[in-house]
């Protein structure tokens, strides 16, 4: 069972059934990140979108509740913390900026 | 730059932003909108942008859908694209598409929704997928199944980030004039045994309406990861008979809900397209949640790209391109060419758009319905349920 982000008050097995596009990865790893402190996750698409019409309409988020959105949000930027944390900590230590700017 | 070489999908892309940043991960599939303040946490530098005022455009496309090919093994009513087994001509070949991908990878699109046509029929197309990938880019796919094979679902299932098969109602029920649901079914298993992640789409019409709820149990039952309900659009051959196919009022008001009951009864996400947002906002949801996790409407022009079979682009695949290149994306997006009526819809909007509380997260509805049913770019969706009611409303005394 994956440990909860220290701080984000994620309970990570409750997180899973509410978002399935969230899959399995990270979930462990990101309880080893320094979750953001300040800054704000402004939106977040989930799911790829192989249509051509649009990224499309996540009806799902409208099953949670208030509080399980922002525990979304909060769990998303504890992985994008450690994802970023990790890549830094593989780059050489005078690399400033992480190296995939696609 | 290598074409073999695929992107580590565990490592987070990004690019710069007026408002901050964009980074994109593959596993788990997001793409997070980060503030400064963030974007500087996460450890990325500082960019002049950060000094740009806002704007509704980004930077450039997330995505862009490309149109690799016009030709189809099939002739759908529905066809957007007028597709047909004859068609294929004017697709551009593979170096071709090489030169578009390098311009995307310089403009950082995260994502490219690969179709056609039926894109299967390329045999390149794989080697397409290859080359987006190469370049840092995530390739997408829409297929009808036909001619995926096992080899091809093996390939497929490493290169492509989804692929999502068509299926607008479960055998034998023939839909939009083709029996292709047979076909659709045995292709996603087939993709989803070999280790894809796999979609539905359902172009959901009038006549087929009732059809959705056995699709969403189907994909459910078979570990599927998504349906979405893609809303009928007369463009293509779908013009001919839109009139007598388009969903009713009293289905596009039910459609919503339908989608929340069956995400929640079978447990799969249940996403609805861009041109639907106006029979979601017509419900009244809450609006925070809706613009935190982009349940939008028409971004064309914004945030996406259509891109045809000849590299030409426009704000999104249903709406009339012109003839810009692809290959000038930089200069065409910047200065806003042929994204007009996409672009400047909020500023410009009539009423009861103006006036109404989703208009920045819904954006009119669909300018392609909009332009079919009145001959302007700019009017409200006539089919949105509120724009009905206004022009139902005897005029103010």
């Amino acid at each position: 069972m994956a440990a909860e982000p220290e701080g984000s008050g994620v309970d990570v097995n409750r997180l899973r059934a509410l978002l399935p596009e969230l899959g399995s990865a990270g979930l462990a790893s990101a309880a080893a990140a320094d979750p953001p402190r300040r800054g704000q996750l402004l939106k977040l698409k989930l799911g790829f979108n192989p249509n051509s019409s649009s990224v499309g309409t996540t009806v799902v988020v409208f099953l949670w509740s208030l509080v399980a959105s922002g525990a979304v949000l909060a769990f998303a930027g504890a992985i994008l913390a450690y994802r970023f944390q990790r890549r830094r900590a593989a780059e050489s230590p005078s690399s400033a900026a992480p190296g995939v700017d696609t | 730059m290598s074409s073999g070489a695929v992107a580590d999908a565990r490592e987070p892309r990004w690019r710069h932003e007026r408002f901050g940043a964009i980074v994109a991960l593959d596993d788990p599939p997001v793409l997070a909108y980060v503030d400064q303040v963030l974007a500087t946490e996460l450890g990325l530098p500082a960019s002049p942008l950060w000094q740009h005022p806002s704007r509704e455009a980004l930077e450039a496309p997330v995505e862009a859908h490309l149109t690799v090919t016009k030709r189809c093994n099939l002739a759908c009513t529905h066809c957007y694209q007028d597709s047909t087994p004859a068609a294929g001509g004017t697709d551009l070949p593979l170096e071709e598409w090489r030169r578009r991908l390098d311009v995307l990878a310089r403009a950082k699109v995260f994502h490219v929704a690969i179709g056609g046509g039926e894109a299967l029929t390329r045999p390149d197309l794989l080697e397409i997928a290859e080359a987006a990938r190469a370049r840092g880019i995530t390739p997408n796919l829409t297929t009808n199944g036909e001619f995926v094979t096992d080899q091809f679902a093996c390939r497929a299932a490493t290169l492509f980030g989804q692929i999502n098969v068509s299926i607008d109602a479960l055998p034998p029920r023939p839909v939009f004039g083709a029996h292709k649901a047979s076909t659709g079914m045995r292709a996603a298993l087939l993709l989803r045994q070999a280790g894809a992640r796999v979609g539905v789409n359902l172009v959901v019409a009038r006549d087929n309406f009732d059809a959705v709820r056995a699709v969403v149990e189907w994909a459910a039952a078979n570990g599927l990861v998504e349906v979405e309900l893609l809303r009928l659009k007369p463009t293509g051959r779908a013009r001919a008979r839109y009139l007598s196919e388009r969903l009713t009022r009293s289905q596009r008001e039910r459609l919503f809900p339908l989608a929340l009951e069956l995400a929640a009864y079978y447990g799969i996400p249940v996403k609805l397209d861009c041109s639907a947002a106006p029979f979601v906002a017509c419900h009244a949801p809450d609006r925070e949640r809706m613009e935190r996790f982009e349940v939008a409407g028409c971004i064309g022009g914004l945030s996406l790209l259509g891109v045809d079979e000849r590299g030409r682009t426009s704000p999104c695949s249903f709406y009339p391109g012109g003839e810009n290149d692809l290959l000038d994306l930089e200069r065409d997006w910047d200065a806003g060419r042929g994204f007009g009526p996409f672009r400047d819809y909020v500023a410009q909007a009539e009423e009861p758009c103006r006036s109404c509380a989703y208009l920045p997260t819904c954006r009119g509805g669909c300018r392609a319905v909009a332009v079919f049913l009145t001959g302007r770019e700019h009017a409200p969706d006539p089919e949105c349920p509120r724009v009905e009611d206004h022009v139902a409303a005897p005029p103010m005394s």
